[in-house]
């Protein structure tokens, strides 16, 4: 499960995230990763506190339990809502980034129906499935990263990281504004996925979640520093960052060009966050609706997202703006309330059982 | 427009071929929800085909939260270059 987590939370944002938040927190970019990824841990402990209190149960079941059916229905209608968008969202960064980098001739749908084929052929084959498989494609994918960032190591410039917070703090808390938002709001959806985790793990499973967490804040960060060490503050000019870095490596003449391994990277964590979220997303489904199996809403679900991803992509800047203002704000009232509202719930629920005993 | 059309037949009916066995032995409940997910896919295909910009859930949440994002985003970036 925390490989899961890992693979989610790292997946499209290590190529998406130094860009944008290098343009809204400057050289300080990474200081708002440290802040959005430990509010990402806060939102991660209260998960993990009502997994405790409800063992077994996805947030929709426990939902019901703790504030009824109705209450669950207008909670949780949001929170399906942005699992749509998540999926369409991740789709539409695959479909920009080949659009505006590699292939611009191709239409955007022919991206989109592979990724989410793929994505839907792989979430109909079940968890497991999905996490053995991811284990191999996302230690390529580190692999790769890290062999770019290393092979430019001559070429960083420590000094871009200097000084810290010449504009103050308002930068930093608008890269922790945009960070937030995306990747670290998005914790939400493992609480859907909690309960398939075995029981003999159950033990270690806070540990492993919170190592995760720590982990991906570790290789974002790096990513980031390695980005401003490289381009200075104009790394937040230049769209996909991480995409121009790899094409500016070039050693002994031998190699050089190698921008399309980031390309791939791009496209395999996005197909596995996209996995996972429409896995969660026909969970959901078929909960609030009551339905048994809920691999037969997978291909639908799918289409829905493609024709979203359709729909929402009017093209780049305004994507850019929509995922940078006003989605912080929409994942908090899809995923943020409903999870706070239930940990208060349930608390209360609880301190009323001991005095009660 | 012809191009959008066939593209979209191709997915539905690939859908559909794969599916629609597997339905048959579902029971009504998870028909009558196959068929609503259906039903918004083909209405958002004809948005996509026409380019009518039909109503969506995703306008309501940008309708209500664009003001407020707009006023967050101008004060973070206020008096910063």
């Amino acid at each position: 499960m925390s490989l899961l987590f890992f693979t989610f939370m790292t997946g499209s944002s290590i190529i998406n995230i130094p860009s944008p938040l290098i343009a809204f927190a400057k050289n300080d970019a990474w200081l708002s990763l440290i802040f959005s990824c430990t509010i990402g841990g806060l939102l991660l402990s209260c998960m993990l506190y009502l997994n405790k209190q409800y063992p077994g149960l996805t947030i929709v079941e426990y939902s019901r339990k703790a504030v009824g059916t109705w209450i669950t229905v207008l909670l949780l209608i949001p929170f399906v809502a942005f699992l749509f968008h998540i999926c369409a969202g991740i789709v539409i960064d695959v479909d920009l980034f080949m659009t505006s980098s590699l292939m611009d001739e191709t239409p955007m749908y022919v991206f989109s129906f592979i990724v989410l084929l793929a994505a839907a052929i792989t979430a109909q084959a079940g968890i497991e499935a999905m996490a053995r498989m991811f284990i191999i494609i996302i230690t390529i994918m580190l692999c790769f990263v890290a062999v770019i960032l290393s092979l430019a190591l001559l070429d960083y410039r420590p000094e871009q990281l200097l000084p810290i917070m010449p504009q103050g703090f308002k930068p930093v808390l608008h890269g922790v504004y945009f960070s937030y938002g995306f990747p670290y709001a998005e914790v939400v959806v493992f609480a859907m996925l909690l309960p398939f985790v075995r029981k003999t793990d159950s033990k270690e499973l806070n540990k492993s979640m919170y190592k995760a967490l720590v982990m991906n804040g570790v290789v974002l960060i790096i990513s980031v520093v390695c980005t401003i060490m490289m381009f200075g503050p104009m790394a937040g000019e230049r769209k996909y960052s991480m995409y121009q870095f790899a094409r500016i490596i070039q050693v002994a003449d031998i190699i050089e060009r190698i921008e399309s391994v980031i390309a791939m990277a791009l496209i395999a964590g996005s197909y596995m966050k996209v996995t996972i979220t429409l896995y969660a997303l026909a969970l959901a489904v078929s909960q609030l609706l009551r339905i048994e199996d809920k691999r037969i809403l997978i291909f639908p679900l799918a289409l829905v997202c493609e024709l979203l991803a359709l729909l929402l992509s009017e093209g780049m800047t305004r994507w850019e703006e929509t995922v940078s203002s006003i989605h912080p704000l929409y994942v908090s009232i899809a995923f943020v309330f409903p999870l706070l509202l239930l940990t208060v719930v349930t608390w209360i629920k609880s301190i009323g059982k001991q005095s009660n005993v | 427009m012809l191009e959008k059309i066939f593209v979209l037949f191709v997915m539905f009916a690939l859908i559909i071929v794969y599916d629609g066995p597997r339905l048959k032995q579902k029971q009504s409940r998870e028909k009558l929800a196959y068929g609503a997910l259906m039903l918004i896919a083909l209405y958002f295909s004809v948005d996509y085909v026409s380019n009518l910009d039909l109503p969506r859930l995703h306008m309501v949440g940008v309708y209500l939260l664009s003001d407020t994002a707009e006023k967050i985003s101008s004060y973070l970036k206020a008096g910063t270059s």
